[in-house]
């Protein structure tokens, strides 16, 4: 009984699609799909867009949520690439490479945790809606990236794509990153007593409140570990694709939300958990690989917005039937008549 | 007293702001009042301006439409598409309707998957986004259409009031912009006198209150969907109207210059609240600045800071008005305020 009481029903549902659809695929185009380079560029690719899904889960689970993960994303990608391009020495003793690319690293963390720091600012003390915070700084963050490259493409530093494209027991190391976050961030949200008032924050402000949860320490954490994550997104796509634009990824906001969602967070918080988002984050990223193997035509990324898009709605809908069953032990307490229609 | 309640009427302070901004940039550079760039900044506002009143019409009732600009950019699209292949000599004004009932039903999807799904209203929204745009360039097309029909031509080149510049050049205020003032006043006059329209804020202030008092909330928000899918449909027609040509790649991603106008005029977030004076106000303000900052050779660069910058400095504003008329933090408005914020 105990096994099954914490064998959670949505992880199950996430785990054993992501096998089938590796399954179907790797039954279908076995020489490309279970290829080592297929599967660790699968990785590779999985880890920068899992990041950011993470930043958003952990903000989704306090009832709020983050739309300027990517904008910070890049914009980590930008101070550091200019970072690193005016202090690296072009032929340095092999301490003052490391020492410089842990700098750069040292910047770029700083830079997402003031992303985030700022968020939670207009978010916790001046009492704007998340939505339109976050909206106001995604802007923002990218009209400063905007104004530092004057629209154009940075390129980063060797040492530091050295990082990017490494790899440790044949796994690539932003991968490791990946889950090493999401371990963090699980151990952080389940185990510890902030991620218990994140919950409790995300199902009932008021019920917080009243049970003298500080709601500025909760929405502070929330966005700053938001900035901390995407800003190593930005970092791992800086290592991985040498270079730091702020177009990159627009499409990444829906992507990530889609992550969570799919990941079984609740949309309107307080319930869900983050392995859940990083078998999402899986899940897209082999159905992506398998729509590519179908359409290789250029319109195939069309195709992906349209999957991702009736994907999104189709595990609304399946929430939405479900409710009833294995999301009441989370649930948040329902409005006497449907309340969560408001928003 | 009086005096200051009016002063601190949202509409007066960013009417203010906007004259503020008028003169100052007027008086660095006098080119901003010439009648070309006072008739070309009412073309601009057009296309932002319908999709503004739309995205202000579900917003009063509690709900985030974000695929406005899929919804427009779907339905001119195809409309050019079907205009091409079946009727290429319709009138503009049939063309505008059938992209307005595209826009009514992409709206129709949106509202029922909003008030069936019982998920927030941006997420959905942001689905819907996707699925849309990712419908149209991959199924409809992604080539440019170039060869619109004639009435699109003609309807580009059609000008109300002509005047001549002082270097003999004639300048005319552009037909679109009385489409955008007649829209404009229509959804005023729906808002503030109709049954349907008086029920569109009490279902975004209160939606269990407009419940009790018998409003079919559902069918009241699916409304206000497919109202906001045909202004867009409209916009997109426009959009292209003004270019004379259909691209459908544009649009969708420009929605925040719109979402901006919206707040900046004073909507609020949480529904319920706003003016459709504020929103034109906005859309002033949101064309003003982008124009100003050409006219005044700030680089384009520095825009989104600009507006970004703009946009969180209004949604401040209100909230302070707020913080000093209401009083703890646990008074009921306030509770509503996190049940309805998502």
């Amino acid at each position: 009984m105990r096994i099954l009481r914490t064998l959670d029903f949505r992880l199950t549902v996430l785990a054993v699609a992501a096998i089938l659809i590796a399954l179907t695929l790797g039954a279908m185009r076995p020489d490309v799909f279970l290829s080592s380079l297929n599967i660790s560029s699968m990785l590779l690719q999985s880890s920068t867009i899992g990041l950011l899904g993470l930043a958003v889960a952990i903000t989704m689970l306090s009832g709020g949520i983050d739309l300027s993960v990517n904008a910070t994303a890049n914009l980590t990608a930008i101070v550091v690439a200019m970072f690193l391009t005016a202090v690296a020495p072009a032929q340095g003793s092999e301490t003052a490479i490391v020492a410089v690319t842990a700098l750069g690293l040292f910047v770029g963390l700083l830079v997402g945790l003031v992303c985030g720091l700022l968020n939670g600012f207009l978010i916790a003390v001046f009492g704007y809606s998340p939505i339109l915070a976050t909206l106001g700084t995604m802007t923002f963050f990218a009209g400063v990236g905007t104004v530092l490259t004057g629209g154009a493409t940075l390129f980063g530093v060797s040492a530091f794509s050295a990082l990017g494209r490494g790899s440790l027991f044949g796994i690539p190391l932003p991968a490791i990153v990946f889950l090493v976050a999401a371990l963090v961030l699980m151990l952080l949200l389940e185990k510890r007593r902030f991620g218990f008032t994140v919950y409790l924050f995300g199902a009932s402000e008021s019920a917080a409140r009243y049970s003298g949860v500080s709601a500025r320490r909760v929405i502070f954490g929330v966005y700053a570990v938001s900035g901390l994550l995407s800003a190593t997104a930005g970092l791992l796509n800086l290592g991985i694709t040498n270079s730091a634009n702020v177009d990159f990824g627009t499409s990444y906001v829906l992507l990530a939300v889609l992550l969570a969602v799919l990941g079984g967070i609740a949309p309107s918080g307080g319930a869900g958990r983050i392995a859940g988002v990083v078998l999402a984050a899986f899940i897209l990223q082999f159905l992506s690989t398998g729509l590519n193997l179908m359409f290789q035509s250029s319109s195939s990324n069309f195709l992906k917005d349209f999957a991702w898009g009736a994907t999104l709605l189709l595990v609304l809908a399946i929430g939405r039937v479900q409710e009833g069953s294995f999301a009441r032990v989370f649930a948040r307490p329902r409005e006497p008549s449907g309340g969560s229609q408001l928003s | 007293m009086r005096f200051r309640d009016i002063l601190l009427r949202h509409e007066v302070l960013i009417f203010l702001v906007l004259v503020l901004l008028a003169v100052t940039v007027g008086t660095i550079n006098p080119v901003f009042f010439s009648i070309f760039n006072i008739f070309s900044l009412l073309k601009n506002s057009t296309v932002i301006g319908l999709f503004a009143i739309g995205f202000f019409l579900v917003l009063v009732t509690g709900g985030l439409d974000v695929s406005f600009a899929a919804v427009g950019v779907t339905a001119m699209y195809c409309t050019v598409k079907l205009a091409v292949a079946f009727f290429p000599g319709a009138p503009f004004i049939v063309l505008c309707a059938v992209s307005a009932v595209i826009g009514v039903f992409l709206g129709l999807i949106n509202g029922l998957l909003v008030t069936k799904l019982r998920a927030p209203s941006l997420i959905v929204t942001l689905g819907t986004l996707s699925l849309f745009r990712g419908f149209l360039l991959f199924f409809v097309g992604t080539d440019v259409v170039r060869l619109v029909p004639q009435s699109i031509n003609d309807f580009a080149r059609t000008n109300v009031i002509t005047a001549t510049a002082a270097n003999g050049a004639h300048i005319g205020l552009h037909a679109s912009v009385v489409i955008f003032v007649a829209v404009t006043a229509g959804v005023f006059l729906f808002l503030r006198y109709t049954t349907l329209g008086r029920s569109f804020y009490a279902v975004g202030g209160n939606p269990i209150a407009a419940r009790r008092m018998g409003m079919n909330v559902a069918a009241i928000e699916v409304f206000a969907y497919c109202a906001a899918g045909a202004l867009a449909g409209i916009a997109g027609l426009l959009s292209a109207a003004i270019l004379r040509l259909a691209n459908p790649q544009t649009l969708v991603g420009s929605e925040l210059d719109v979402i901006a106008a919206v707040v900046l005029g004073g909507a609020a977030i949480t529904g319920g609240r706003g003016s459709v004076i504020g929103v034109f106000l906005g859309t002033l303000l949101i064309v003003l600045t982008n124009n100003s900052l050409i006219i005044l050779g700030i680089p384009s660069s520095w825009q989104k800071v600009a507006i970004g910058a703009m946009l969180i400095a209004a949604i401040g504003l209100p909230l302070l008005a707020r913080r000093r008329s209401l009083a703890g933090p646990s008074s009921p408005s306030e509770d509503l305020a996190v049940v309805t914020s998502s």
